[in-house]
């Protein structure tokens, strides 16, 4: 990650520090080698340089951070549409059972109303043919005993 | 502070030598090692390496040989790391080709070392097809030494050049001889 898009990072998670930031991104940083006298020599690393280290570290652990949060809202996702799909699994099942109840329990009524109905139907016919058939043995018994 | 840069210095003892000798400064071989690998400047220094061509062991050579021996004791002693290489005679002088010892050294040392920088403390232009092989392996090269001394191959081989003047003028005089450079009026290096 370039120094700029570490400042940007850094100014864009930490909006109160806006100022700061976009000062810093205006200084350049400075080469840590140059030649002195055809040598190849280290510079003194300026306060500057010590705070762009620690920015870049800052920025660092701001991007594992990032990645572990991402990750983190990957998994809970995953769960939670796992925990959906057995939900409507289960409501599926319980749907199931339900239509299956329901349309057993309208058979069962209708079988049980057409037997009432049956069963009526007969008690009603059998005393009239008990009372015929009665009269008609007492009108009919007189008449053979003389 | 940053980084440090680790830094393999080997120095040609007969090149810088004479280099001070034209300025008439004695030579300070701690000077030069604190000042080319300053931990201050973020340079660590791996070991410097003096290379030393001895004079054959004859007797018009022996108080050159003495002189030198007595040297590479006091550069062992001070935590210098030397290599002396018997020298032959060749007419009335002697040499020593103690450059192609220096080369195949450093290009040894440099890749087992792996340091961050190598300095080569000479002027000689032999040593510029080791700076560039040296800057192949991806190492920064700088030679130290003084603009008088210095060829114009290895002036351009070199990743950068380390300007000794300075460093010569904090040396005590020698002798009182006058033939030689006067520091501060010199154009060193562009």
């Amino acid at each position: 990650m370039s120094y700029l898009q570490a400042m940007n990072l850094l100014s864009h998670y930490l909006p109160n520090h806006r100022p700061i930031f976009s000062k810093l991104t205006s200084i350049h940083p400075r080469k840590m080698m140059q030649t002195f006298n055809g040598k190849l020599v280290a510079e003194e690393v300026s306060e500057f340089d010590k705070l762009q280290q620690k920015i870049e570290h800052l920025t660092q652990q701001f991007e594992q951070l990032e990645q572990q949060m991402t990750a983190m809202s990957e998994q809970d996702k995953t769960d939670y549409l796992r925990q959906m799909g057995s939900i409507q699994l289960s409501l599926q099942r319980l749907e199931r059972l339900y239509s299956r109840i329901l349309s057993t329990t309208i058979l069962a009524a209708i079988g049980l109303a057409s037997w009432s109905v049956f069963l009526g139907f007969n008690h009603d016919q059998f005393p009239v043919k008990q009372v015929n058939s009665t009269v008609e043995s007492a009108l009919t018994k007189p008449t053979a005993n003389h | 502070m940053g980084t440090n840069r680790r830094v393999l210095i080997l120095a040609d003892s007969d090149n810088t030598f004479l280099a001070a000798q034209s300025f008439n400064r004695r030579l300070d071989w701690q000077k030069v090692r604190d000042y080319l690998a300053d931990p201050r400047e973020g340079r660590e220094l791996i070991e410097m390496v003096i290379y030393v061509g001895l004079p054959p062991a004859r007797e018009r050579f022996e108080e050159q040989r003495k002189s030198k021996e007595k040297f590479i004791y006091w550069a062992k002693s001070n935590g210098f790391l030397v290599v002396q290489k018997e020298g032959k005679t060749k007419g009335d002088d002697y040499e020593t080709n103690i450059d192609i010892v220096m080369a195949m050294d450093a290009i040894e040392l440099a890749l087992e070392v792996r340091p961050d920088i190598v300095v080569l403390v000479t002027g000689d232009s032999d040593f510029a097809y080791l700076a560039e092989k040296l800057r192949r392996r991806g190492m920064r090269v700088e030679v130290a030494s003084v603009e008088q001394s210095l060829g114009n191959d290895l002036k351009v081989a070199a990743s950068s050049i380390v300007d000794l003047i300075g460093i010569f003028d904090s040396f005590e005089p020698q002798n009182n001889q006058q033939n030689f450079h006067r520091i501060g009026h010199t154009n060193v290096f562009d």
